[in-house]
């Protein structure tokens, strides 16, 4: 039984981390995304942060979103004065994401992808042995 | 009945413990990135724990009825309670979870409880063979 809840947890794990993706790859699509219309606001970064729930049926302490927020840091300034959603002095509202900080976040949610996933292979292969057990005896 | 054996009763206990174990590792693992977690894991296994119920406990005599018997309930692999206080890593977002080292303790929980099968597997053996019959 406790097999069964280490699995729950380590997918739970894994869900969580292709959320976190979800939201980093709609980051970097859309790292260059301006108003759509004049005096408008462009694309503004999406943070995700996760928190530890115990799960009433199972026991097993699961890994969930807490909430997918939004990065109130500074729109990005590009001087763009032919631009016409540009304001009076020329500048352009960017969004404020950072393209390299996504792609390293990236590389931390596959590297915690692939230990969650390690952990429910060690744990197929430690009850397919006790099920060895039972037919060899 | 093969539970009254030491050698099987110790197996078992061994083999609940590394149930046990994954469960908390793998908790720890899922909770990577998680703000201001701390990693946690259960005591280790000593061999006391193993043969506990084949030592009789040293209990106080009664010598008159008026008195009282405490007994102290039996507690299941607790789980390490910060009584010293680990270094750990803590990272900007206050998670001090240390990825490989927790890769590195679900591999050892997993070859011990390797090892616990395998002897199950070989002492049933033996047992079979004493008793004259089976492979």
């Amino acid at each position: 039984m406790d097999l069964h809840k280490a699995s729950r947890t380590a997918a739970s794990g894994m869900q969580v981390q292709v959320r976190r993706m979800r939201v980093l790859s709609e980051n970097i699509a859309n790292s260059d995304s301006v108003a759509s219309r004049a005096g408008g606001v462009p694309y503004r970064r999406q943070i995700i942060s996760f928190k530890t729930e115990l799960d009433r049926e199972t026991n097993a302490n699961l890994v969930q979103v807490r909430r997918i927020g939004k990065d109130w840091s500074d729109f990005r300034k590009d001087y763009d004065p032919g631009h016409p959603y540009a304001d009076k002095d020329g500048y352009l509202l960017k969004p404020n994401v950072n393209p390299l900080l996504e792609m390293v976040d990236m590389q931390q949610a596959q590297r915690t992808y692939r230990a969650n996933l390690n952990v429910i292979e060690t744990v197929r292969s430690m009850v397919s042995q006790g099920i060895r057990l039972l037919t060899t005896g | 009945m093969l539970k009254d054996i030491t050698l099987f009763h110790m197996i078992q206990k061994k083999v609940d413990w590394s149930h046990q174990r994954m469960s908390v590792l793998a908790t720890n693992i899922a909770n990577a990135d998680t703000p201001y977690y701390r990693p946690k894991d259960l005591k280790k296994l000593g061999f006391e724990d193993l043969v506990a119920p084949f030592r009789p406990p040293l209990k106080a005599q009664r010598t008159s009825a008026t008195h009282m018997v405490g007994t102290k309930p039996e507690i299941n692999f607790r789980e390490r309670t910060g009584s010293k206080r680990k270094h750990y890593e803590i990272s900007p977002d206050g998670n001090a979870i240390n990825v490989e080292d927790q890769l590195m303790k679900v591999n050892k929980t997993s070859s011990q409880y390797r090892m616990a099968t395998a002897l199950y597997q070989k002492n049933l053996q033996m047992l079979r063979k004493s008793l004259g019959g089976g492979k």
